[in-house]
């Protein structure tokens, strides 16, 4: 490859589901280098924080965020935000580095997908409208149910390991799960 | 007959995916079968995994054969999907909390070196018709995994996950059968790809989850009409119950 500097458009005001088409309907540098701007240093802020060292965690983020601009066609902004997304690719990709497994993952075009039932055109929120609720619902968890999330997600334990770790009853360990995953779900049927 | 499949919201008629499970499955057209898949339920699962597995698969804490059940049984339903969907946004909701890490200098540049490389192509043979995730597994032509015999009617494969204690592997039950009534040391957990078994709990059709500990001893009786196939996937070896699971020699290797 030559030295040719690539020169990007400003694109710091683009919501990033506009980058992400620009990207699957223009293979377009600039959106891609934009949307790697703004979630990259997240990514390698979780895999750090999940034990990775600094190389491991930047080698991960540059085979997810390949993984972006590869799969940018696949994303659908009713399923997920960019945000939650990216996160999953990144999830996925820590799994096949870091613990040597493959990570088995449904595929949203599976002939075999059960179809989920469409909702009404006006009870649908958007995934965007979606997340803010839910970040509502996360923030207002019980401290209990939160530490639990937290533990589980920055920790990486599995309900089983929590219960083994902490002592709490595994029944107690995972009606908590049940509970925070109640509100958050009842945050996004907007009741 | 099957109505049209313009009926149905993805174009695909539920009794038409029962049936290409069925011929992948059992190596039968399903109207070889006396019961078609026809019958079976509405498609979407009854007996669902409990939220906290959910969360271990959302939040990328699940063993790889645990993974791998979670994300079949996500195949089938789309109220598991849409629960696995709302953690998966909490666990965004939390990296987005962490202060972020600049990615070292010129690390921009180097991916954008790389955006043109070909793609290496990873998963050579999956075998064709099945659920996706579990395809990924099987192989197909020469390479695909044999069926072993355990005898009392139960066929047996192993697939290839990571080496653990959790195993997976895919069981396929005679129609009629019984299984040896047992306990569990660790954790069952079993996802039915075709036909349909009973125990005290209720009927488990396709795509109905059931997880069993050391608390539950059953005997799964198969339905009569068709074999059953399911995923299965233990952490311990099963515990026969009774004397004549002592005899039974075959069910020990599970």
């Amino acid at each position: 490859m030559s030295g040719e500097p690539i020169i990007l458009a400003d694109l710091g005001e683009v919501e990033p589901a506009a980058l992400v088409a620009r990207v699957a309907e223009g293979a377009d540098r600039s959106a891609f280098a934009e949307l790697f701007r703004r979630f990259a240093p997240r990514l390698k802020a979780y895999l750090m924080r999940l034990g990775a060292d600094e190389g491991g965690a930047e080698e991960v983020v540059q085979e997810a965020m390949l993984t972006v601009w590869r799969r940018a066609a696949t994303f659908d902004a009713r399923q997920a935000s960019v945000a939650t997304w990216i996160f999953t690719i990144a999830r996925n990709k820590r799994i096949d580095r870091f613990r040597r497994e493959r990570r088995p993952e449904f595929d949203p075009h599976d002939p075999m997908l059960a179809p989920a039932a469409d909702p009404a055109p006006d009870e649908s929120l958007g995934a965007q409208q979606e997340e803010c609720r839910l970040a509502e619902a996360l923030a207002a968890l019980p401290a209990e149910q939160a530490d639990l999330l937290r533990l589980a997600f920055f920790d990486s334990l599995s309900h089983a390991d929590i219960a083994a770790r902490s002592g709490l009853p595994l029944g107690t360990v995972k009606s908590r799960v049940r509970l925070a995953l109640g509100r958050l779900r009842r945050a996004l049927d907007g009741s | 007959m099957p109505e049209s499949r313009e009926n149905f919201p993805d174009g695909i008629d539920p009794a038409w995916r029962g049936a290409r499970i069925s011929r992948i499955l059992i190596g039968k057209e399903p109207w070889e079968t006396r019961r078609s898949t026809v019958h079976t339920k509405s498609g979407l699962p009854e007996h669902h995994p409990e939220e906290a597995l959910l969360l271990d698969y959302a939040f990328g804490n699940a063993a790889e054969a645990v993974a791998l059940i979670l994300a079949i049984h996500l195949v089938f339903c789309p109220r598991c999907r849409a629960t696995v969907a709302a953690m998966e946004s909490a666990a965004s909701r939390l990296v987005e909390g962490l202060p972020s890490r600049p990615m070292r200098e010129a690390a921009l540049d180097r991916l954008l070196l790389r955006l043109d490389e070909p793609e290496a192509v990873a998963e050579p043979d999956a075998a064709l018709g099945y659920p996706a995730p579990l395809a990924a597994y099987l192989g197909s032509g020469e390479q695909a995994r044999p069926w072993r015999k355990l005898g009392r009617g139960i066929e047996q494969l192993v697939l290839p996950t990571a080496p653990s204690a959790t195993r997976a592997m895919l069981l396929r039950v005679a129609a009629g059968r019984r299984m040896p009534k047992h306990t569990h040391r660790g954790n069952e957990l079993t996802l039915v790809l075709q036909g349909d078994y009973s125990d005290q709990y209720g009927r488990y059709a396709q795509g109905d989850f059931e997880a069993a500990d050391g608390s539950l001893t059953h005997s799964p009786a198969i339905g009569k009409d068709e074999p059953c196939v399911s995923l299965v996937v233990l952490d311990a070896p099963l515990r026969l119950a009774g004397a004549l699971g002592r005899i039974i020699n075959p069910f020990v290797q599970l």
